[in-house]
């Protein structure tokens, strides 16, 4: 196989273990609310979105309006708009064909780990690398999804493995290779702490894009110190 | 596939939903990579990762069961807090990941 398809396959096991917890749990819910394997499998092949799938059942477990539905898939996934745009630089000489079929599959863990190795390995970064990264995650996701759905009443207390806390873990260690100066640990808390209190109000589905919007434009400028160690 | 709605519609949602979360995806990466941005919505765009991740990761640590959750029972923010801690130290994410899974297993453990 291809060495950069591999290298992003290698990169990528913490999403699978953090797709794992999420996916069997996804797929329990899915099953309890009265969709089938085969409906479970399709919802993961064709959204690929963990918060948004979650959203999508219980709407149609509380027979909400398919445009509600669609309306609120887009406004909760709106932030891969921001993602998608910040990887915009590092594919400068790829068709338009690629980038399309690689953008399908854009998530938020795709994206902490593509853009640190764009960023700081870039020669190790192009889009085999990140499709290797984003089909690996794919390919957890659709299975284990499915698997929950169809075995979900053998499978009890999978939260004691700890594996759901791989996400989080990764979303930490990547944060400290992306954060080099004080402006960026800024940028981060501060648009940490504004989402904590949009979610607390009705732009909770908003949170995440309008905190990083207002927060990248508030520091746009100014000097840039490097952070101490 | 789904037992109080007919195929159809269910499949006609999901297709609009995929639709909706692949247009945001896509544009932005097709159309931009092709355009020189100012340098002023380049140094925007620099700073977008770190605070989308930043806002990812405080709301899974601290938002939780919708509402804000600063208590020491909050095991995800205890063990979120640990991480931080040793992710000063180690640059190593495998380090780091492990760490975290096993931090949290032991919380879980105690409490």
């Amino acid at each position: 196989m291809n060495k950069y398809i591999l290298n992003g396959i290698k990169d990528s096991y913490p999403i699978v273990l953090g797709y794992i917890p999420i996916g069997l749990a996804f797929g329990i819910l899915a099953a309890s609310t009265g969709i089938s394997p085969l409906g479970v499998l399709l919802i993961s092949l064709l959204l690929f979105a963990g918060s948004a799938q979650f959203i999508t059942v219980s709407m149609l477990a509380s027979l909400a309006s398919g445009f509600s539905i669609i309306t609120t898939i887009f406004i909760v996934n709106f932030r891969h708009f921001l993602m998608s745009s910040a990887y915009s630089k590092y594919f400068k000489n790829d068709r338009f064909l690629s980038l399309a079929f690689l953008s399908f599959f854009v998530t938020d863990e795709s994206f902490a780990i593509g853009i640190n190795k764009a960023k700081y390995h870039n020669e190790e970064f192009n889009k085999k690398y990140l499709l290797g990264v984003e089909l690996s995650g794919y390919f957890t996701w659709a299975v284990f999804t499915t698997i929950g759905a169809v075995a979900g009443n053998f499978i009890t207390d999978f939260e004691a493995f700890g594996l759901d806390f791989a996400l989080p873990a990764m979303f930490i260690g990547l944060l400290a290779l992306l954060i080099k100066t004080k402006k960026d640990l800024v940028v981060c808390v501060l648009a940490g702490v504004l989402t904590l209190f949009l979610n607390t109000t009705i732009l909770e589905n908003f949170s995440v894009i309008i905190s990083s919007i207002l927060v990248s434009l508030a520091l746009i400028g100014g000097k840039n110190d490097k952070l101490h160690e | 596939m789904i037992n109080y709605m007919n195929d159809t519609t269910f499949i006609i949602i999901i297709l609009g939903a995929m639709v909706v979360t692949y247009i945001p995806r896509m544009l932005p990466l097709v159309l931009l990579s092709k355009s020189k941005l100012p340098k002023k919505v380049e140094e925007f765009l620099d700073y977008i990762p770190i605070a989308i991740l930043g806002s990812i990761l405080f709301s899974t640590l601290i938002y939780r069961n919708d509402s804000i959750d600063l208590s020491i029972d909050n095991e995800y923010l205890i063990a979120g807090i640990l991480t931080v801690i040793v992710a000063k130290f180690v640059k190593r994410v495998d380090v780091i990941v492990i760490f975290g899974i096993i931090i949290t297993i032991v919380l879980r453990f105690i409490f």
